[in-house]
């Protein structure tokens, strides 16, 4: 409804608003108009150029220059304070750090004299024979899986 | 293209019936007409920013009767729709732009002075700064106050009157 009533101007509309305004009605627009309008731009071009690139480059700066010189200080000492640590902790007490390796056979050594073996476990006389063990001890070593042998093997043992 | 501005401007305040509006529209015609310089045909200069301006106008009008609260379509005054499209004549314009210079005169010092330079006698930000020696980011920031308070201003007296 709202597009039927503001219809957009046709060309001959256009062209007599034209010629009718600049004749009759033509207004002084506000001084800092087209300032706005490249400020507008400007940002506009600036916001698409940071879209386009994540990248900030850092301006250059005698500031800069100082601060990074003193963070690369204070890595290097940072890096040799470790190297030192590392170096002379063992002198320094030797039992902070253990033998590692030595300890963890030991414990798995005392570990594995508490676990009985498989022969101690399975050493009971009176273990049930598995279903292959059976056939095998009886010569049946083929064709176990025809239906009629295995009946019979167990019709024959009943 | 600047050289077309005021006779932007003047469709557009014809077209809206707001000072306001139209320079916001004026200045996105501007825009737009910068960013899509690429279809321009070449033709007619004028012709290609009057009709971006017109069609921007159009929009910002159909955008305002969409906005507002609709009355039943049998309550609505007939007259409204044949005159809704015409460009306001240069009497109203020039009414518009009196009630304009008289809300500026209605404002408090400082946003007075800095409304009446910038609005009525046409100054930039600069010139009103050298002419009463406040510092240029002053003048600015007092035109953009006095802006928003004549725009409130100039709606009350509307919705009132």
């Amino acid at each position: 409804m709202n597009e039927e009533r503001y219809d957009y101007l046709s060309d001959e509309e256009l062209n007599s608003l034209i010629e009718d305004t600049e004749n009759n009605a033509m207004f002084t627009a506000p001084p800092d108009l087209m300032a706005d309008v490249l400020g507008r731009l400007n940002i506009k071009d600036s916001t698409a150029d940071s879209d386009k690139s994540d990248m900030t480059v850092a301006e250059f700066k005698p500031d800069n220059v100082k601060e990074f010189r003193s963070f690369c200080i204070k890595v290097i000492a940072a890096v040799a304070a470790a190297v030192v640590i590392i170096a002379v902790a063992p002198i320094v007490s030797p039992k902070l750090i253990p033998d590692s390796a030595t300890d963890y056979s030991m414990e798995y050594a005392a570990r594995d004299a508490d676990i009985p073996t498989k022969e101690e476990v399975l050493g009971v006389e009176d273990v049930i024979p598995s279903k292959e063990e059976v056939l095998t001890r009886n010569g049946i070593t083929e064709g176990i899986r025809d239906s009629h042998i295995i009946s019979d093997f167990y019709s024959k043992r009943s | 293209m600047e050289q077309y501005r005021n006779l932007v401007f003047s469709v557009c305040l014809r077209l809206t019936g707001d000072y306001f509006t139209a320079e916001d529209i004026t200045q996105e015609t501007f825009i737009a007409a910068y960013s899509n310089w690429d279809s321009f045909d070449g033709t007619s200069e004028k012709a290609w920013l009057c009709r971006i301006a017109s069609n921007k106008c159009i929009d910002y009008k159909r955008e305002a009767a969409r906005r507002m609260i609709m009355t039943a379509d049998d309550e609505m005054p007939e007259e409204a729709t044949a005159t809704d499209n015409e460009p306001l004549d240069t009497a109203v314009c020039n009414d518009l732009l009196s009630r304009l210079s008289d809300s500026c005169n209605k404002l408090s010092e400082p946003y007075k002075e800095a409304a009446v330079g910038y609005f009525i006698e046409g100054r930039t930000a600069k010139e009103i700064s050298v002419r009463t020696g406040t510092e240029l980011k002053t003048v600015q920031t007092r035109i953009y106050r006095a802006r928003e308070m004549l725009k409130k201003l100039i709606r009350k007296e509307d919705l009132l009157g």
